[in-house]
């Protein structure tokens, strides 16, 4: 795992921590955090892909 | 001894030797198994984490390049459905709570083919 992967799973288990804590929950949600980023990080290529066929 | 106290003694020991009844192994079983089954399902998302983040990142990285003009919006094309593949045999992997080892294979799989596009990129 190289460290841009690491930042992004450290970014999803703070959320999912924080909201787990929130809810008085012990389990994390992390894969449901993990596809959150993954929609963001889809729809951030997908703009990217439609400015560079304009 | 009489026989009425050796017939009592014998009713003791009989009751003695009886095996427990079922009611009293069944919750610690039962507890036992969620306790495994809560365990499984944390190690399925934890073995998959880092292919998850590894798609997230391959999206990320070819949206820089696209944005930088050092990728065509072609090859940016083929990232994103290679890396769609590995998300849907991801979403696929951990269902049930057990680790399906053919889906994991397949993202695998889909992210070798984006490595190697990443890698064609000047």
């Amino acid at each position: 795992m190289n460290i841009e992967q690491a930042k992004t799973l450290a970014s999803a288990l703070t959320i999912a921590i924080a909201q787990a804590e929130a809810n008085g929950s012990s389990q994390v949600a992390l894969q449901y955090h993990l596809q959150q980023l993954d929609d963001q990080a889809r729809a951030e290529l997908q703009a990217a892909i439609d400015a560079a066929t304009k | 001894m009489n026989a009425g106290l050796l017939l009592v003694s014998l009713a003791l020991l009989v009751g003695c030797a009886a095996a427990p009844s079922a009611p009293l192994q069944a919750p610690k079983a039962r507890v036992q198994l969620d306790a495994v089954a809560t365990l499984s399902v944390g190690d399925c998302d934890t073995q998959t984490a880092a292919d998850e983040t590894a798609v997230i990142v391959a999206r990320r990285n070819a949206a820089a390049l696209v944005r930088g003009a050092r990728m065509s919006a072609d090859t940016a094309l083929r990232i994103q459905a290679l890396a769609d593949t590995a998300r849907t045999a991801l979403n696929r992997a951990c269902r049930g709570g057990k680790l399906d080892a053919s889906a994991v294979a397949e993202a695998r799989a889909a992210r070798a083919q984006i490595n190697t596009l990443m890698r064609s990129t000047p």
